[in-house]
């Protein structure tokens, strides 16, 4: 060993909310450089799809974009983004990982400035996956409106790229190029954090609900974007059957949460979404009322002040109960939730003109993670709970067990520190 | 004792868990009481519906409030509680279990808490009466059929055969089944102070227990699906239902006939309605059905037929036996055989038929039959009762 290991970056796969917090973690309590391999063509994750964080109501880019600027702020270079990428193969060699990264072909260049004229000439459209597939935009398109890197994407799979070529005369920077391919990069890295995040668990699956089947019922995934100003229907709360104003909406927690058939595990979060969600759904609209049907309401710590902020709206009602299932009045599109209240021991048909899905997190790792001959244990649910800090393999945020934005910055920075130590004690070896 | 008192019973807790499937160790821990099982019941009623109730009764050992409960003979398990159950607490098992232990309940004698308990105390009961059926039958005819002279009817005459088995057993069994139904209408009905039951009402429901006995109508109610009937019926999900009234029809008429008609049976006369009726009709309802309930048990596919109990599985086998050697004891009958032969298998199905009743009937699984539509006619007239109280009062 050269001791070279402590000059070589850390890897952290997953540019969301933790991994870029464990990044100028690292970067500011060290001179370690960085590099984020992040699926996305943009950094940020899933916060970026929120309305409002919990318990302070206040909207996610805020918090963000102070992480930006600490990017920025770093002269030096240290930090690395390789968007639209996946990790193709990790090895262990010599101390250090040799990690193969596969990135989609880049067909805009940096020249871009997002000016938008591609976006007026381009014919063809893909489903806006950014609102969970609610509306539709063009094949070339901005991720969203706080994209960073702050350049359009090309979805190919949409696109006739070269037999098509309308954007391409239109672009006055000489920003596209439809024939890109494939990169692939090679990197040496010290260590690696896992910050692979999480998926929303597909609600299709939970068939007595009604997902899928009635227009009405979505996900509380979907009912943040459906709040978002940016959003598909700029920030108003109307139901997708026929755009009225939603007056009764109720939330259904735990759906498919601590459940074997479904998810065995508690998401931790649901609750805190569904109280925030009907907070704002009052906000809004102050003649609408809330429903929010449970099992018991987990706000744990601090989070009980929110609670209390919500129980104290007349018109949030919290019924102790789940739904079991819901059907659909076909001729106004409203739905019936069927439920025991616990309280009044009595099976109850509650009318509601949308459902929100309290849908919990799935881990993204193992199934859609791809890391060659590297070793992870993970728990029967998927989470990367207990890594060998000896290995130099970390985890940071929800790929480590369900948790809120909070939380997740503090595991991010406890990933930070771990790393720092690994190289530290590496170091002392070799020396 | 007021209502509001509970009496937790720890012992009452490892009853149930030992009377019901294996699978049912932890589910009283695990249930979280969400009421999932009480919104999917195609067969529970809005007030109190179960059985959420039950597993939280259960889980804390309430036994007092569970003494007096219709509610376990309502389900038909159907199964659909324990597919839906997030926590796989098995609901539906439970309610099983509870009416295992309410048939111990309603028999005063005790008889049925050692048949439940014990595998062996089962055996031994059935044993001892095979045996008393057997001295008794020397007692009366000999080891020995006397081959050479007399027919089938001089040599086992059926009146002694009524007299000195079928309508002593009948009777016996009769008095112990009609106690154990009014004891279980004294802890339903009577023991509830606050119950009013008017007369008029238990003549006016009285067509409710008769339709339910005979129908069965309630086991096609657990298939809800929003599906028309005929769709229902030609796609299978009536089977169930339909093959177990076949069984039970042909059970019941079968009985009846025996016990008041046996000389019908003792010889090879026959007129059409008796060979549609009972060499046909009732031999394949039982042989048929019997194998089709033995199948499901075996090939564990649908809750209902998940967990077998020995009590279960004990009174097939002896049904089935008992129906087989009767098939084939009329069949030499009808065909002369020489009389050694139809005298021994007489004899044997007397030791098989004899102990299957006897215990059985009162004290397992087949008290069902008398329970079941009772309990649903009790539960229709507290409904009712109560519901005209309650207009009163308003």
């Amino acid at each position: 060993m050269d001791g070279s290991n402590e000059k070589k970056p850390v890897l952290i796969i997953g540019g969301g909310f933790s991994g870029v917090s464990a990044a100028i973690e690292i970067m500011e309590s060290s001179e370690k450089s960085v590099v984020i391999v992040e699926k996305n063509p943009y950094i940020g994750g899933r916060v970026l799809q929120m309305y409002k964080y919990f318990p302070k109501l206040c909207p996610p880019f805020c918090g963000f974009e102070i992480n930006l600027r600490r990017i920025k702020l770093n002269e030096y270079g240290r930090i690395r983004f390789i968007t639209s990428s996946e990790i193709e193969d990790i090895r262990k060699e010599d101390g250090s990982y040799k990690v193969k990264v596969r990135r989609k072909p880049q067909y805009i260049n940096d020249n871009c400035t997002i000016c938008g004229d591609c976006v007026d000439a381009c014919p063809e459209t893909r489903l806006n996956d950014f609102n969970y597939d609610m509306d539709s935009q063009k094949a070339i398109y901005l991720p969203n409106f706080f994209a960073y890197p702050a350049k359009y994407v090309i979805d190919d799979e949409a696109c006739k790229l070269i037999s098509c070529k309308k954007c391409m005369t239109v672009c006055r920077y000489d920003a596209i190029n439809l024939e890109a391919k494939e990169e692939f990069y090679n990197l040496d890295v010290e260590s690696v954090i896992l910050a692979t995040g999480w998926r929303p668990y597909d609600a299709n699956n939970l068939t007595k609900l009604g997902f899928g089947r009635y227009k009405n019922v979505i996900t509380n995934v979907m009912m943040e974007r459906l709040s978002a100003d940016s959003g598909p229907t700029g920030g108003e709360i109307i139901r997708p059957s026929d755009n009225k104003t939603v007056n009764r909406i109720a939330f259904v927690q735990c759906a498919g949460s601590r459940d074997e058939n479904h998810l065995p595990y508690c998401s931790s979060i649901c609750c805190m979404a569904s109280l925030k969600q009907a907070l704002y759904v009052r906000e809004k609209n102050p003649d609408s009322e809330a429903s929010i049907f449970y099992i018991d309401l987990r706000t744990p710590g601090k989070y009980e002040k929110f609670l209390n902020r919500a129980s104290s709206d007349e018109k949030i009602k919290l019924i102790k109960g789940k739904v079991a299932n819901i059907t659909e009045e076909s001729s106004s599109g409203d739905l019936i939730l069927e439920v025991e209240d616990m309280l009044s021991s009595k099976k109850v048909k509650f009318k509601a003109e949308m459902v929100v899905l309290a849908t919990g997190m799935v881990p993204n790792a193992p199934s859609n993670l791809k890391t060659g001959s590297l070793k992870l244990s993970f728990d029967e649910n998927g989470f990367l709970f207990f890594q060998d800090g000896n290995e130099g393999i970390f985890s940071a945020g929800v790929a480590k067990n369900p948790m809120d934005v909070n939380q997740s910055i503090q595991s991010a920075t406890a990933g930070a520190l771990s790393v720092l130590q690994y190289s530290f004690n590496k170091r002392g070896q070799n020396g | 004792m007021t209502n509001n008192e509970l009496n937790p019973d720890a012992g009452f807790i490892e009853l149930i868990k030992n009377i019901g499937g294996d699978s049912f160790d932890n589910s009283f821990k695990k249930c979280f009481q969400c009421g999932t099982c009480s919104v999917v019941c195609p067969l529970t009623h809005d007030e109190k519906p179960f059985p959420r109730k039950e597993m939280i009764l259960t889980g804390w050992g309430l036994k007092d409030k569970l003494v007096g409960s219709l509610d376990p003979w309502l389900c038909y398990y159907c199964g659909k509680c324990s597919e839906n159950c997030p926590r796989k607490a098995n609901p539906a098992e439970l309610m099983m279990s509870l009416r295992r232990w309410l048939i111990t309940v309603y028999d005063w004698t005790g008889i049925s808490k050692l048949l439940y308990k014990s595998k062996l105390a089962e055996f031994v009961f059935l044993f001892i009466i095979a045996i008393v059926v057997f001295f008794e039958w020397i007692l009366l005819f000999g080891l020995f059929p006397n081959s050479g002279n007399g027919s089938l009817n001089q040599i086992i005459p059926p009146d002694k055969i009524d007299l000195f088995f079928d309508w002593p057993m009948t009777a016996i069994l009769s008095i112990l089944l009609i106690s154990f139904i009014f004891n279980m209408y004294y802890k339903t009905i009577l023991s509830d102070k606050n119950l009013k039951i008017p007369i008029k009402l238990y003549i006016s429901e009285l067509w409710a227990l008769i339709f339910n006995f005979f129908t069965q109508y309630k086991y096609s109610k657990c298939e809800n699906d929003p599906e028309p009937f005929l769709k229902k019926l030609f796609s299978g999900k009536y089977n169930y239902w339909l093959i177990h009234w076949f069984l039970m029809t042909s059970y019941v008429s079968l009985f009846v006939a025996i016990v008041f008609f046996l000389y019908w049976f003792q010889t090879d006369y026959t007129s059409d309605l008796h060979v549609f009726l009972y060499d046909y009709y009732a031999s394949i309802g039982l042989l048929g059905g019997l194998i089709y309930f033995t199948i499901r048990r075996i090939v564990k596919k649908v809750e209902r037929s998940k967990f077998s109990h020995h009590t279960d599985w004990t009174f097939i086998i002896l049904l089935f036996l008992t129906a087989l050697t009767g098939v084939i004891l009329r069949i030499v009958i009808v065909y002369k055989v020489p009389i050694p032969w139809i005298f021994y298998l007489y004899l044997i199905h007397m030791m098989i038929l004899m102990p299957m009743l006897i215990v059985e009937v009162p004290f397992s699984k087949w008290s069902h039959l008398a329970y079941r539509p009772v309990a649903v006619y009790l539960s229709n007239l507290r409904d009712k009762a109560n519901l005209q109280d309650r207009d009163r009062a308003e």
